[in-house]
């Protein structure tokens, strides 16, 4: 795989939900969303198959979101991986690496995106997700950061996974 | 009369922000912090009026109900005029 290339994606509607401070599925003129609340943290479960074509140089997670109510501010959000692999952890617990986090901003026109991405070095950030194996990434909003400063949902559209 | 706690005025901003979210209405460039501050500012100012609240009422009132009953008469108006101007 290059740089750039595409090893997973998800729509807002493909993911597992915790069960509680959970992510709220809705929709935007028909555009499928996951509202992430501005006072409380709240996470979104991800599970896919990392490319076989990776080529073990860290990744990039792309977080596409629009505000739901502002147009201006800072969305802090968060990004960690649980490696699924045989004999590897039991799944009645949760085993996530430290999450990496970046800040984006609020477009200034409602209803626009704003692309946010999230590196990853391989390895132990990555929890050794290794080419081919089974993983979940959590995606959370930090909203009770100091840096969060947009009011209102942040709107998550899409999430994927590139190679670094 | 006293005020709310941090954590309850937290919850209100929160219940604000999400409403506003549900509901599709732009809060614009105002920040989260804009929003809390607004909430303390709010609960300060009916925690310093509610004594004149109280002495604009007839006296029977006054003095024959109690003062949560006071307050939620205060609450049902101010709910009555939420629509009143944009």
């Amino acid at each position: 795989m290059a740089s750039g290339d595409s090893l997973s994606k998800w729509g807002a509607r493909a993911c597992g939900l915790p069960s509680s401070n959970f992510a709220t599925p809705d929709t935007r003129n028909s555009h499928d969303v996951l509202d992430f609340d501005a006072g409380t943290d709240e996470s979104a479960l991800f599970t896919g198959v990392l490319d076989p074509a990776y080529d073990g140089g860290g990744v990039t997670v792309y977080l596409t979101w629009m505000a739901s109510s502002a147009t201006s501010g800072n969305c802090v959000w968060g990004a960690a991986f649980e490696r699924i692999a045989a004999n590897s952890h039991d799944l009645d617990s949760d085993s996530f690496a430290t999450a990496n986090t970046a800040t984006g901003a609020a477009d200034g026109t409602s209803g626009e995106v704003t692309v946010t991405t999230i590196a990853f070095t391989s390895g132990a950030q990555m929890d050794s997700v290794a080419a081919g194996e089974l993983f979940r990434l959590k995606v959370y909003r930090d909203a009770d950061n100091g840096s969060d400063t947009m009011t209102g949902d942040a709107e998550l559209l899409f999430v994927e996974i590139r190679e670094t | 009369m006293a005020q709310l706690s941090p954590a309850e005025r937290r919850q209100i901003a929160t219940r604000f922000m999400s409403e506003a979210s549900g509901n599709n209405e732009s809060t614009g460039t105002v920040s989260k912090a804009d929003i809390f501050a607004a909430i303390d500012a709010a609960d300060a100012w009916i925690d310093t009026n509610f004594t004149a609240f109280r002495q604009a009422l007839p006296a029977t009132v006054r003095q024959g109900l109690t003062r949560k009953q006071i307050r939620k008469m205060f609450l049902l108006t101010a709910v009555a005029r939420l629509d009143l101007e944009d």
